[in-house]
């Protein structure tokens, strides 16, 4: 399982290797002894927290999970 | 805002926060950095809500403090706020 969790922080497929963030090799990232058709969910880490005044107001103390339905990147 | 609803808010955001590190602890047992921040939450929250009950009587009708009345039945009840 463990080498599943360095992919946590692959945020996008085609990040470049330069930034070295996420190494795309060739097996596609290597789940290959999960089963297909199952849905995958990275292991969550404490990080990016918000402070608790503006958690209140967007929902969620992580910002990572702040994600309103609005189709844009909040900024 | 008076002074009732913004010591109210403030126990809003403590709790809120509080309530999510608790979430994210459910499934991260161990999590020192988490495990630190509820402490911290936990202590700003306990001191929120007793300034609140200190300064504007009960939030819940088991935190009735004095005993020569059952203050929770006066007014303003706590989620009563101006419009």
């Amino acid at each position: 399982m463990n080498q599943f969790y360095n992919m946590q922080n692959c945020r996008t497929m085609h990040m470049s290797p330069n930034n070295n963030a996420c190494i795309i090799n060739s097996d596609k990232n290597n789940m290959s002894h999960f089963p297909v058709g199952m849905a995958y969910i990275p292991w969550q880490s404490w990080r990016r927290i918000y402070r608790s005044e503006i958690a209140l107001e967007r929902g969620t103390i992580f910002q990572e999970l702040d994600l309103p339905f609005l189709g844009q990147e909040v900024v | 805002m008076d002074e009732r609803e913004e010591l109210m808010k403030n126990l809003q955001i403590a709790d809120f926060a509080l309530i999510d590190t608790v979430l994210y602890l459910d499934t991260h047992p161990s999590d020192k950095a988490a495990l630190n921040h509820y402490d911290r939450l936990k202590k700003i929250s306990q001191a929120r809500e007793d300034e609140y009950i200190s300064k504007f009587g009960p939030l819940n009708s088991t935190n009735v403090e004095s005993s020569d009345i059952f203050s929770w039945v006066n007014n303003p009840w706590p989620w009563e706020v101006d419009a």
